[in-house]
């Protein structure tokens, strides 16, 4: 388990290479959806072609936000 | 659909389904959802002995004289020497709000418009290293009454930006929901055998993994 706090975007993405190009199996976390405004760009950056990078898509909260619209429109 | 922001949400939207992302308690004529991004953080100095009634009108007052809502509260500051406050601890408490204490020489770095010596607590820049470093030298509302006062700052802007994204760690509904996680994200974290991320983050999925070996 790393962890690390905000602002250590960069890093996190490189130590998650980093581990995965030592061999290991890799889950590097973030909320809502990785190729929005996430970690998936980085990650994808730093990764050479030695690793496999799967995104595994999430639901991001404008996404969860849009889907109340239609329950406060109606009285 | 439209996603307005706090500079522009009011009347922009035209009547169109909008998601607005503001701390400004203001509604739209239209069908609207309203994020609440935790931006706002509320310094409280008090005399001993406040009651949690008179901190809690004060914070209440100073939010509703700018049209702020409650609900973009992320926490009150105060210095430590009131960190067993009972009466702040208790209006910050009934709102669901935690209370982050720092030193009187940190907070007597930080610039108010109307300065007191009241035992204050404001938010500060980034610019400084005698300010807390998450804060921002704005300040959105100000109350005083007798020997109590509230100020409303506003955070850092980098952290507003990653509160827009729901990526705050706080108790709201939001992406955060943990049934809004997909089978395939907690079967990929079963998978692995190092996870990395964010502190919050990875609290909030601590549970999904498996033991380590051994």
């Amino acid at each position: 388990m790393i962890e690390s706090g905000l602002g250590q975007e960069e890093e996190r993405a490189r130590t998650a290479v980093q581990e995965a190009q030592s061999g290991n199996a890799v889950a590097l976390i973030g909320s809502g959806d990785a190729g929005v405004y996430a970690m998936a760009s980085p990650a994808l950056e730093f990764a050479a072609t030695d690793i496999e990078v799967d995104g595994v898509p999430g639901i991001t909260a404008a996404v969860a936000a849009s889907n109340l619209l239609g329950r406060t429109a109606r009285p | 659909m439209a996603v307005a922001t706090a500079s522009d949400h009011v009347g922009a939207a035209g009547g169109h389904p909008t998601i607005v992302i503001s701390d400004v308690d203001a509604y739209l004529a239209g069908p609207a959802v309203y994020y609440r991004p935790p931006s706002l953080i509320v310094g409280v100095g008090s005399a001993r002995g406040v009651s949690a009634r008179e901190v809690g009108m004060l914070i209440d007052e100073a939010l509703a004289a700018e049209s702020l809502h409650s609900m973009s509260v992320r926490c009150v500051a105060t210095v430590d020497l009131k960190a067993d406050e009972e009466g702040i601890l208790a209006a910050a408490r009934e709102r669901g709000w935690e209370v982050v204490t720092y030193p009187a020489d940190v907070l007597s770095g930080v610039e108010v418009p109307n300065p007191s010596e009241v035992v204050w607590a404001e938010v500060g820049t980034p610019a400084s290293p005698r300010r807390p470093r998450c804060m921002r030298q704005v300040v959105r509302a100000e109350r005083r009454a007798g020997r109590r006062e509230a100020q409303v700052g506003q955070r850092h802007g980098r952290h507003r930006k990653a509160a827009a994204q729901g990526q705050a760690r706080d108790r709201r509904a939001g992406a955060g929901a943990r049934d809004l996680v997909t089978p395939r994200a907690i079967t990929a974290l079963q998978r692995a055998s190092v996870i990395v991320g964010l502190d919050q983050y990875v609290d909030q999925i601590r549970d999904l993994l498996r033991p380590a070996p051994g």
